[in-house]
C-alpha cells in the first residue's frame, strides 16, 4: 500500500508531483514568439503542440532567484507592516455586478462604484489591501487603467489590479510610477501588484502572458493566481486540485524567474470544488478556504506571500447564509497563515459586490483577528494578588486592572448585543446599519489626494487609451 | 429476447458504461434488431431514467455526463444504420460553441450533455469561434437554436456580435439565440437582443426546450 502523506509531507509530495507532470507533459505556451524566448533559454520546447517542459536546472535556478522578501508599502512608502506576519485582508473583485449603495438593486457596476468602494476600502480598518472590486462597465474594453489609477487616488493602501491587453501595459506602467515617484521609488517601495489567472490545467491565454512578460519586464510583482475547479478543470479531491493548482502556478514561477531573474511573485488560489447539482462553482462551500489553505502552504514552501481566496459567499443578501460562510470560508486560510486573504466585498459566488456586505466584512474581519489571538501568556502576579484580595465575593469592576485591560477585548460597530427590548426599539437591522454607514463613508471620507500635477499626468496617460479622458471630482 | 437488449443498453446507460452501450449497440445491430427500436425502446429510456434520478437528486451532474457519453457511443454505432426514412425524433436542433476571444469549455459543454441528454441534437462547435464560423454550422445543421457561451467580462460583447452577423446573414428569424456564462445576466441578454438566457445547464434545457415551444 502506498503510504498515506501527512500534513507535513503535503508540500514536498506536491512539489514532486508538479515537477514529475512539468518534467513529462509540461505546460501550453500558445505563443511562437513566446516558445522561441523559451527554448533559446533551455526549456525543452515541442513546437507543434506548443508545449513547454521544464528541466531541473532550471527549476533550481528559478527557485534561487525568486525574491524571498516581498513586501507591501502604502503610498506613502511606510511598510504595510501586518504583510508577511498575519493574515492581511483584500477587497475582492473585480465582477460586472454590484448591488447598489441606496437601492440594493442587482445592477451593472460602473467607474462610480469602484470610485466609492475603493473610498469605502480606504476608511474601513480592517482592509489592508485594496482592490476596485468591480469592472467600470460603463468605460469599455480600456476600464482597466481607469480602475488601476481610480484605486490609486482613492485610496493610500497598497493596491492589487491588473490589464486585461498587453497594448495598455505600459499605460499601467506609467501610472504606477507616475503614483510613485519614479520606477526606482517604486521598486524601493512598491505599493501595486497585479495578478493573471491560468486556466487549469496547464494553459494562460496569449494575452494574459504577455501582460505578464511587461509587467516583469518593470519589475511589477505578479500574483500568479489559479482559478481551478475541482471536478472540472482539476481533479475532485482536495490533493488532486492542489497538485494542478501548484503545477500551473510552479511552471510560471520558473518561466518568469528564467526570462527576468528576480521578479517579485506572489502565489494566489482563488480554486474551489464544483457544485455537482448544478455546476456552479460555490465559493462559500467549506471545500473553498480548505482548498486555498493549500496555497498558503505552497507559498510558505517556495518562500513567497501568498493571496488566498477565501472570506467568501454564495449568499444574495447580507442574511445568516453570508455570516457562517463569509467566516467558515476565512478561518482555514487563518489557521494556515495565508499571506492575503481575498474576498472583502463579495457575495453571489463572487460575482457581485455588495456595499453592505463589505461593511460587514470589516466587522467579521476584526471579530476573527481578535479570536486568532487566542490566550496570550503573560506574568499573572497582579491578577493572583487581585484573585486574593476580592476572594470571596469581591467585585472586580472597580479595580485598576478591570479599567486597564477590558478595552483588549472586541466591542462590536454593527451587530447587536442590545437586549430584546431596546433592540427593537432601534428598530434598526444588520443590512440598514451597514448600508448607512456606507452612504455616510462615501459622502465623508476624504482619502488622501495625489498632487494636482499627478493626476493631470495621469488623465494624460489614460487619454492615450480613452479620448477626452478626465477624472470626476479633481 | 429483444426487449432483453434494450433493457440492457438502457441499464448501460443508466450505470454509466460507454464501452458497454456500444458493445450492446453493435451486438444488436448484429442480430438484426431494428436499430430504431434500439434507440427508442433502450438508450430513450435510459437517459429518461437517468433524468429522473437527476430531478430526484439522487444523480448528480457526473452520472449525468457519464450517462450521455454512453448514450452517444450507443447512438454513433446506431444511427448510421437507420433504415431508409427512418429519423430519431428530436426535439429541436442546437449549435453550441463559446465565443471568439474566450477558451472557457466545461459550461458550454455541459450545456450540449444536458441538452443532448434531453433529446436535442447538439453540434459543438468548440471554443475561441467567429461569427462566422457559428453561422457556417447553423446553415449546415439547419439549426433551429444557437447556444452562445462567455465566461470573461471581456468577451461577452462578442455574443452582440454574433446576434448582429446572424442577422446580416438573414437567419435571424430562422434561429433563435441562446447566451449564457458567468458574468452574463438576464438584462444583459435582452440588452443584446438574444432570444434568452440561463444561468446554468440545467436552465438551459428548460430555456430551450421553451424556445422550442415544445413541453417539457
Amino acid at each position: 500500500m502506498a503510504e498515506r502523506p501527512t500534513s507535513e509531507t503535503i508540500t514536498d509530495l506536491v512539489h514532486e508531483k508538479s515537477v514529475e507532470i512539468l518534467q513529462e507533459v509540461g505546460f501550453c505556451v500558445p505563443d511562437d514568439n513566446v516558445l522561441a524566448l523559451l527554448m533559446s533559454a533551455g526549456f525543452p520546447v515541442f513546437r507543434e503542440s506548443k508545449m513547454a517542459r521544464i528541466t531541473p536546472g532550471l527549476l533550481e535556478n528559478a527557485l534561487m532567484t525568486l525574491p524571498k522578501d516581498v513586501r507591501l508599502h502604502h503610498r506613502s512608502g511606510e511598510l504595510l507592516a501586518c504583510f508577511g506576519n498575519e493574515s492581511c485582508f483584500m477587497g475582492a473583485g473585480t465582477p460586472v455586478n454590484v448591488f447598489d449603495l441606496n437601492s440594493g438593486e442587482h445592477r451593472a457596476a460602473t467607474w462610480e462604484d469602484v470610485c466609492q468602494l475603493v473610498t469605502i476600502q480606504d476608511a474601513l480598518p480592517q482592509v489592508d489591501i485594496v482592490r476596485p472590486t468591480v469592472t467600470a462597465t460603463d468605460l469599455g474594453p480600456a476600464s482597466d487603467l481607469v480602475e488601476i489609477a481610480e484605486s490609486l487616488r482613492n485610496t493610500s493602501k497598497p493596491v492589487v489590479h491588473r490589464t486585461l491587453s498587453s497594448d495598455r501595459v505600459e499605460a499601467a506602467v506609467e501610472i504606477v510610477f507616475a503614483v510613485a515617484g519614479g520606477a526606482d521609488a517604486f521598486r524601493l517601495h512598491p505599493n501595486f501588484a497585479t495578478v493573471y489567472c491560468p486556466i487549469s490545467p496547464g494553459y494562460f491565454t496569449p494575452e494574459n502572458i504577455h501582460c505578464m512578460l511587461r509587467w516583469a519586464a518593470n519589475g511589477i510583482p505578479i500574483t500568479l493566481l489559479s482559478m481551478a475547479m475541482g471536478g472540472a478543470s482539476a481533479p475532485a479531491t482536495l490533493l488532486g486540485e492542489l497538485i494542478v493548482i501548484n503545477t500551473d502556478i510552479l511552471a510560471w514561477i520558473v518561466v518568469l524567474q528564467t526570462l527576468y531573474p528576480g521578479t517579485p511573485l506572489l502565489y494566489g488560489s482563488v480554486s474551489a470544488m464544483l457544485d455537482m447539482r448544478t455546476g456552479l462553482l460555490p465559493l462559500g462551500a467549506p471545500e473553498r478556504g480548505m482548498i486555498n489553505s493549500g496555497a498558503a502552504m505552497m507559498g510558505r514552501y517556495y518562500g513567497i506571500p501568498s493571496m488566498c481566496g477565501g472570506l467568501s459567499s454564495d449568499a444574495k443578501e447580507l442574511d445568516a447564509q453570508a455570516g457562517f460562510e463569509k467566516v467558515n470560508t476565512a478561518i482555514p486560510l487563518l489557521m494556515h497563515g495565508a499571506d492575503i486573504i481575498y474576498g472583502v466585498g463579495a457575495t453571489n459566488a463572487g460575482s457581485t459586490i455588495s456595499y453592505t456586505q463589505m461593511i460587514f466584512d470589516d466587522e467579521i474581519i476584526a471579530g476573527v483577528r481578535r479570536m486568532w489571538q487566542g490566550i496570550p501568556v503573560h506574568d499573572v502576579s497582579e491578577e493572583v494578588a487581585l484573585i486574593k484580595s476580592l476572594t470571596p465575593k469581591g467585585n472586580f469592576m472597580s479595580a485598576k486592572h478591570t479599567l486597564r485591560n477590558y478595552k483588549k477585548h472586541w466591542y462590536p460597530g454593527i451587530i447587536s448585543r442590545d437586549t430584546y427590548e431596546t433592540w427593537k426599539e432601534k428598530g434598526e437591522t444588520i443590512e440598514s446599519l451597514c448600508r448607512r454607514k456606507a452612504q455616510d463613508i462615501v459622502a465623508n471620507h476624504q482619502p488622501v489626494r495625489l498632487s494636482a500635477n499627478i493626476e493631470a499626468e495621469l488623465e494624460y496617460i489614460i487619454r492615450q487609451h480613452l479620448p477626452d479622458f478626465r477624472f470626476h471630482n479633481r | 429476447m429483444n426487449d432483453e437488449i434494450y433493457q440492457k443498453l438502457a441499464q448501460a446507460i443508466i450505470d454509466g458504461e460507454p464501452e458497454d452501450a456500444e458493445a450492446l449497440a453493435q451486438q444488436a445491430l448484429e442480430q438484426g434488431i431494428d436499430p430504431l427500436e434500439c434507440i427508442n425502446q433502450g438508450l430513450v429510456k435510459g437517459i429518461q431514467k437517468v433524468g429522473e434520478l437527476f430531478a430526484n437528486g439522487d444523480y448528480f451532474l457526473p452520472e449525468l455526463i457519464i450517462g450521455a457519453d454512453a448514450m452517444k457511443a450507443a447512438l454513433d454505432v446506431l444511427e448510421p444504420s437507420l433504415l431508409e426514412g427512418q429519423k430519431r425524433e428530436v426535439v429541436g436542433k442546437v449549435v453550441l460553441g463559446t465565443v471568439k476571444g474566450d477558451l472557457h469549455e466545461i459550461g458550454k459543454t455541459l450545456v450540449g450533455t444536458m441538452l443532448t441528454a434531453n433529446g436535442f441534437k447538439v453540434k459543438d462547435i468548440g471554443v475561441d469561434k467567429e461569427p462566422q464560423e457559428f453561422i457556417a454550422a447553423i446553415k449546415e445543421m439547419d439549426a433551429d437554436i444557437v447556444g452562445a457561451s462567455a465566461l470573461l467580462t471581456t468577451t461577452m460583447l462578442q455574443q452582440k456580435k454574433l446576434i448582429n452577423a446572424i442577422e446580416e446573414a438573414g437567419l435571424r428569424d430562422k434561429v433563435k439565440v441562446m447566451i449564457g456564462g458567468a458574468p452574463v445576466t438576464e438584462s444583459f441578454a435582452k440588452e443584446i437582443g438574444a432570444d434568452g438566457y440561463a444561468e446554468d445547464a440545467i436552465s438551459a434545457v428548460s430555456l430551450a426546450y421553451r424556445l422550442m415551444d415544445a413541453p417539457l
